[in-house]
């Protein structure tokens, strides 16, 4: 009764890389990439603690990550409701303060959002930004990201209505946080 | 409570059927099948040998042609020994 | 709630099969707004807010496929929000109405019927009311989203066919107010000027509008124009909210809820005290008013200003406001080379908004901000056809079209000739206005009720008290829509109508300018054009009362093919007879010239030689305005020739501060205050089925001061209770550096049950031009557990 744990179709790469992409996150707090599948147990109870349902579980395509949480930020983003962190038992989340998370950096791709290309008026990322004029402020009604502010919780992307290429919108967030080397 | 998840490959002509004789077992839940007659289900039971004799019993209906195991979650019975 | 352990369990379990199977179990994706090619693209105006960009909707093999804005437009430079970008999407939506759905009780679920059944119910229900409890027993309550042609036919029909002046409309809850201000101020009803003096002005007064959000379009017009000119030009913005429009004002003032008439006086006794004001034009142009009748000299105007100094006034408005505020907005206001004032419902939907209106319009009169480039009083409206349907086409319990009042017998008998129907046809007396119209349906003496294109179910102010009315057994009700909404709900007959964009006809925006949207993709299944519609039912009702007069009412449209001729007989007969020598002046507007031009016709436009220019950018200017040389009664530059003011001059009001009707007590201690967030219009049936418009605001909030929200230990996504004298909301809470402390505040589109804040809102109206006070009401708040998952609701019909 056993299986080949073979890669099912679009993932990329062998089971033992990092699943952590754009708007792919771990949840608020997480330890590097490096340490985080041997330090997370794979309990599930910042899945289940989690109201909004953002956190899911990775499931066996992600190799030695399965059983891992993960925000699929642009299918629910991450509300900043901090109760995962609290709940970790392990400390892969580590507890942290609403302001201080850095799941990853929002990017607002100018060739993509219709406002930046001059075709429309769209301030939507702006409006759903939980700290709007602190992460996401408007330049002459174009919206741009503050890097000293942005939580990366992806509720701009979860929001932006324009779609651009594979899947992405005219802002993402990028896990420039997630690796030791991203961290500095 | 062990939970498992298990394809269960059956007949593909007779994928409805078996979808609906499947969830009409006490313990299974089925929650997808696709068109090469794998039907995607979870058992839930009282204990490892009501999961054995379950899958005995599904692996013994006639479209079924096997039942292949992916996950097994048995914690709280290891807590109890 | 989050997943439960043994869910979460489970779930794993099922996904793990399913990845090693290959199987997929997630959903399919929203549809993502794509990339797009037409082999067509068809002119027309865009259906949502006030501000009229102008569109062309992209049509490949039939269907709709994309919307782009015209670059060539005055309006909106080709410019659109999303909004704008997206409806397209609605026309093929799975949720549309496709067929006349019936049913004799309430209580009954719908069947379909067909169309000459579901016309036939209509007008003998209609003719049963007529005959056994008068003509106003029945009612018809349209909408600013209806085309003019569409407006202006239920009237007619309604008035002269019916003998009823119960004719209403939702822009009563929107800017009737406004009009009350101009027709008391101005003597004319509508602006002055145009979107065209943004470009000119050097200050901005914004008051009570959220224009960044509800006209997006537009207001970028006025972030360019700061932009550009940084130092030169000034915006002042006044609410008691912090919205995206205060973000990039000079000047916020953030006052108490209700104390506006305070401000606004305060800022007109600086304007005078300190010399600011334009005594020639005051000498020239204007009288001072305490009444209609009762005029008072400058002297008592002085005087009667000494009760809102600066500091009394600071001391009423509360919040940020500070006298020195006070006297900065003034000045800015009176000593910038031309200022410009908008506002939308946060002046109107007050139990004083006609004075609200009057206070802002003195402030341009006493300074001489108008008629000048740049220079302007103006207010701002939510939909796209309250100003060119229901203001101009007789949309209202007491106007007819052309601007008429119903009670004038000279302009009642003109209509009637015109229509060439018996005088006295039309009574004399005005119909129910919307809230009396829905307190009579409470009562039980309206019988058969008519809405169109609008949901009073969800847009009237304490919606549960009207909606019980609105499901009498014995009232019976057609509602004709192009989704299910909250009004559906209680309907016994729905008419599934054609969708802009699948009719044609005209549309008048804020700035007194009318366009025309073309028909260019078929409705779905058997969706028809409500000017058809009332054309059948008005034939049907002829012969149920027996009555020539109602045929004759439509006689002139009988023949004609629906989708194009139609609507120009209907707009040729309003244009050519009904606007000739009124200040609408349409006569050059014609389809043929509407056409031709990129952005439509400004009014007054007699000739077609004029309108083809574009027709008048300024009212009342000699060598601008037509009607301004026609009228002239001397040689100065300005002329004000409107209809309701006799003396031919501006009125500057003496108008008293006065609080809203409920005030926040030990009981009830919060201001409740609703609006619109940029995504979502109105009551969401459009909006609500755009996902990509959906997805940014799912359902509504409440927003919550942030030192408010720690004193009653609220966090964000919370649960808070929501409660007035006269229902409840159970809402998430936005903790946001919104509203003034002591004050909540609550989008109004949501359907559901839970968080339809119209249950919650106060029915007061301004006794005058009888519009609701939305905008103020006592509420109390309460925490009432952490963060719940929401899903978005729309009504639904069940067949």
């Amino acid at each position: 009764m056993v299986m080949a744990l073979t890669p099912a179709a679009g993932v990329q790469g062998s089971l033992l890389d990092s699943p952590v992409g754009v708007n792919l996150l771990r949840p608020p707090g997480a330890v590097e990439e490096e340490l985080f599948p041997a330090k997370c147990i794979r309990c599930g109870r910042c899945v289940e603690v989690c109201p909004y349902r953002s956190i899911v579980p990775l499931d066996a395509r992600y190799g030695v990550h399965a059983g891992t949480p993960a925000v699929f930020v642009a299918k629910i983003p991450c509300y900043l409701c901090m109760k995962c962190v609290e709940v970790c038992p392990t400390g892969t989340l580590r507890r942290i303060a609403l302001k201080e998370t850095r799941m990853g950096l929002a990017e607002i791709d100018k060739h993509v959002c219709v406002t930046w290309r001059d075709e429309g008026l769209c301030r939507t990322c702006y409006n759903v930004c939980p700290l709007k004029e602190e992460a996401i402020k408007l330049d002459e009604l174009r919206p741009y990201i503050v890097e000293e502010a942005c939580t990366g919780c992806g509720i701009c992307v979860h929001g932006c209505p324009v779609a651009g290429e594979r899947g992405r919108k005219a802002v993402n967030i990028h896990p420039i946080y997630s690796t030791r080397q991203g961290r500095g | 409570m062990p939970i498992g998840g298990f394809v269960i490959t059956v007949t593909p002509s007779k994928g409805q059927q078996a979808v609906r004789a499947l969830s009409a077992l006490d313990g299974v839940e089925v929650y997808g099948s696709g068109g090469d007659g794998e039907v995607i289900a979870v058992l839930e039971t009282g204990t490892s040998k009501d999961m054995e004799r379950l899958v005995d019993r599904i692996s013994a209906m006639d479209f079924v042609a096997s039942v292949s195991l992916a996950y097994l979650n048995a914690e709280d019975e290891m807590l109890q020994q | 709630m989050g997943l439960s352990r043994r869910e979460f369990i489970k779930r794993t379990a099922a996904l793990t099969a399913a990845s090693c199977a290959g199987v997929s179990l997630t959903l399919p994706q929203a549809e993502e707004a794509q990339a797009f090619d037409a082999d067509e693209w068809v002119r027309g105006s865009c259906r949502l807010c006030g501000v009229g960009c102008r569109v062309e909707l992209g049509v490949k093999n039939g269907r709709p496929v994309a919307l782009r804005g015209v670059p060539d437009s005055k309006t909106n430079f080709g410019y659109l929000c999303m909004k704008g970008m997206l409806f397209y999407k609605l026309m093929g939506h799975p949720d549309r109405l496709t067929k006349p759905l019936y049913r004799k009780s309430k209580k009954d679920k719908f069947k379909e019927i067909s169309w000459d059944e579901a016309l036939d119910i209509a007008a003998r229900e209609f003719a049963k009311a007529v005959k056994t409890h008068g003509s106003d027993s029945v009612a018809y309550y349209g909408s600013g989203q209806a085309l003019t042609e569409e407006t202006y036919l239920f009237q007619k029909v309604m008035r002269g066919g019916l003998r009823t002046n119960n004719v209403e409309g939702n822009p009563r809850l929107c800017m009737a107010s406004a009009v009350g201000g101009y027709l008391t101020s101005f003597g004319a009803d509508e602006p002055i000027g145009s979107y065209a003096d943004i470009e000119q002005a050097t200050c901005f007064f914004l008051i009570g509008s959220n224009m960044a959000e509800a006209h997006p379009v537009l207001f970028r017009r006025v972030m360019r124009r700061k932009l550009d000119n940084k130092d030169a030009v000034k915006v002042i913005n006044a609410d008691p909210r912090i919205s995206p429009t205060s973000r990039v004002a000079d000047l916020h003032l953030q006052f108490e809820p209700g104390t506006d008439l305070a401000l606004l006086n305060a800022m007109a006794y600086v304007i005078i005290e300190e010399g600011l004001y334009d005594e020639k034009f005051i000498g020239q142009y204007t009288t001072f008013r305490m009444g209609k009748k009762e005029e008072v000299s400058f002297e008592e105007y002085r005087s009667f200003l000494r009760d809102y100094t600066p500091e009394r006034a600071a001391a009423i408005c509360k919040g940020n406001i500070t006298p020195d505020k006070i006297r900065t907005a003034a000045r800015w206001f009176a000593k910038s080379n031309a200022t410009m004032s908008m506002w939308t419902m946060g002046i109107n939907q007050r139990k004083r908004g006609v004075w609200a209106n009057n206070l802002i319009h003195n402030l341009h009169i006493i300074t001489g901000q108008l008629m000048k480039p740049g220079a302007d009083s103006f207010s701002l409206t939510g939909q796209p056809n309250a100003c060119g349907g229901v203001r101009e086409g007789g949309g209202l319990c007491h106007i007819l079209p052309g601007h008429r009042l119903v009670k004038k017998d000279k302009l009642r008998h003109q209509v009637e000739d015109l229509w060439g129907i018996p005088r006295g046809r039309i009574p004399a007396k005005p119909g129910y206005h919307t809230m009396a119209m829905f307190t009579a349906v409470n009562q039980g003496k309206i019988k058969a009720i008519w809405i169109n294109c609008t949901s009073p179910a969800q847009s009237l102010p304490n919606a549960d008290l009207y909606r019980k009315g609105m499901a009498r057994e014995d009232l019976f009700m057609v509602v004709t829509d192009i989704f299910p909404t909250k009004t559906t709900e209680l309907a016994n007959l729905v008419l599934p109508t054609a969708f802009h964009f699948e009719k044609t006809g005209v549309y008048g925006c804020t700035e007194r300018r009318s366009q025309l949207t073309w028909k260019a993709v078929d409705p779905p299944g058997e969706a028809k054009p409500e000017v058809w519609i009332v054309r059948e039912w008005a034939l049907r009702l002829a012969k149920e009362l027996d009555d020539p007069v109602i045929a004759k009412c439509v006689a002139p449209f009988v023949g004609k093919e629906e989708q194009y001729e139609l609507p120009e007989a209907i707009w040729n007969e309003y244009t050519q007879k009904l606007t000739k020598g009124r200040d609408n002046d349409l006569r050059g507007a014609t389809y043929r010239v509407l056409r031709q031009r990129p952005d439509g016709v400004q009014w007054p436009a007699p000739t077609e030689e004029w309108a083809l220019k574009g027709g008048t950018y300024k009212k009342f200017v000699r060598g601008m305005d037509p009607l301004a040389d026609e009228h002239a009664k001397d040689e100065k530059p300005y002329q004000f020739y409107g209809p309701a003011h006799p003396d031919k001059k501006l009125w500057i009001w003496l108008r008293p501060h006065k609080g809203p009707e409920e005030m926040p007590d030990a009981e009830f201690p919060f201001y409740l205050s609703t609006g619109r967030v940029i995504d979502q219009w109105h009551t969401a049936s459009m909006t609500g089925r755009i996902p990509e418009l959906m997805r940014a605001n799912p359902y509504a909030y409440v927003e919550v001061n942030p030192r408010d929200a720690k004193r009653l230990g609220i966090s964000p996504g919370d649960m808070i209770l929501v409660e007035s004298r006269r229902g409840r909301n159970l809402l998430p809470a936005k903790v946001y550096e919104g509203p003034v402390e002591g004050m909540v505040f609550v989008y109004w589109y949501d359907q559901h049950e839970d968080r339809l804040i119209n249950r919650v809102t106060k029915d007061a109206f301004d006794p005058g031009s009888k519009e609701p006070e939305f905008k103020i009401c006592a509420c109390r708040i309460k925490r009432v557990s952490g963060p719940k998952v929401l899903k978005p609701y729309l009504a639904s019909i069940t067949t």
